[in-house]
């Protein structure tokens, strides 16, 4: 359950961001994930409920945008989005690739007051 | 918009000689018509602040904080993932026996309950602690840096970490390791890299342990390679078993490689 660690994350960004700003009150979050963090969605949702209590992030939406893997060939430059983990190009059936998007983990923003 | 207080509602703009103070309810104060036709119930200013951090920051730096540690000393840190009972402890047992008289190693345990790992390696007189996640999966970098710093390791030194026994979870978390090895042994089936392929593509070796169960367990290695090296082609794979001591020499070979070359 990494997600609980996650959620912590996210929780501690937003409170710190709310400060930061003199704002008091987190209507909605926005959460990049890509599909390749391992990170699943329903497990996310379900640690933030109990994780958020208390907290200025509670009752706030949580918004999740999930970015799809993005892979470059090495030998041949084909962009391509692989199949999870196995990067096969399928121009020329390579495998030395490089991930360009897919492990984004990050919090994109806060909507508050 | 009302161009009198602003507050968004289309209003004729009147020019009245009295004043009237708005109540803690009605927002700010300012004159205005009395017969102005608009709510005094002003929406909130709601913004949008943009953060765009990294959720793992916090990890990353206490990685990166590690790693600086490590790299001042001269220390090379391992940190083994896997199921649990893929036989990381026996193992790390084994690589201890086999270094020497005085082995210049230090271990970090991570367990979800118990310091039965870490009372296994103390037997070796071996520098050791034992950290236990509790409710986490999985190893995290500043319980490690802590545990780092109070096991105090000599310039030169080998730092295994053994994580909690789970295939998913710790290929999240950057440890400030130099090398993270995967253990997949026989016992479990040839198909886990496919199956939990994060920990196989974050990891730099793969060690194919318990090869003296091969006769038993129907494992494929030669479809364990595959399987593995589809997920990351840069991965080196060493078959060995712990207990008859097959394909150790290759794993000691290979540890001596990477501690020379942290000592140049």
């Amino acid at each position: 359950m990494h997600e609980l660690t996650v959620a912590t994350g996210i929780i501690e960004l937003a409170e710190a961001t709310l400060r930061q700003n003199g704002m008091h009150k987190i209507h909605a979050i926005n959460i990049v994930i890509g599909e390749l963090t391992c990170v699943d969605e329903s497990a996310l949702r379900f640690a933030l409920d109990p994780a958020s209590k208390g907290s200025p992030l509670e009752g706030a939406d949580i918004n999740i945008i999930w970015v799809k893997a993005l892979a470059r060939c090495e030998h041949c430059s084909t962009e391509f989005q692989p199949k999870g983990f196995i990067m096969e190009c399928p121009q020329c059936k390579g495998l030395e690739t490089n991930i360009n998007k897919g492990r984004e983990l990050y919090v994109k923003s806060i909507e508050a007051e | 918009m009302c161009d009198v207080c602003g507050c968004g509602n289309p209003s004729e703009t009147r020019i009245i000689p009295l004043d009237h103070t708005h109540g803690p309810e009605q927002g700010p104060h300012h004159p205005h018509d009395l017969h102005h036709p608009h709510s005094h119930l002003h929406e909130p200013v709601r913004r949008e602040v943009i953060i765009e951090q990294d959720i793992l920051h916090k990890n990353q730096l206490f990685a990166e904080r590690n790693r600086g540690f490590f790299e001042a000393r001269g220390i090379m840190v391992l940190n083994l993932v896997s199921s649990p009972g893929s036989g990381k402890t026996t193992l790390v047992e084994e690589i201890i026996r086999r270094s020497g008289k005085s082995p210049n190693i230090c271990v970090v345990e991570g367990d979800q309950q118990s310091t039965l790992d870490a009372e296994r390696i103390k037997m070796l007189n071996i520098p050791v602690i034992q950290i236990n996640t509790g409710s986490s999966c999985h190893l995290e970098a500043e319980t490690v840096g802590q545990a780092a710093k109070q096991l105090n390791p000599i310039k030169g030194a080998l730092l295994i970490i053994e994580n909690v026994g789970n295939l998913m979870c710790p290929s999240l978390f950057d440890l400030g390791e130099n090398y993270r090895v995967v253990l997949l042994s026989t016992a479990e089936g040839d198909d886990k890299p496919l199956k939990y392929p994060s920990m196989f593509h974050t990891s730099h070796l793969c060690l194919i342990t318990k090869n003296d169960l091969l006769p038993y367990t129907g494992f494929d290695v030669e479809k364990a390679r595959k399987n593995a090296l589809l997920v990351n082609p840069n991965l080196q794979i060493i078959q060995l078993s712990s207990i008859t001591g097959e394909g150790m020499d290759m794993l000691m070979q290979w540890l001596e490689g990477i501690r020379k070359q942290r000592c140049k």
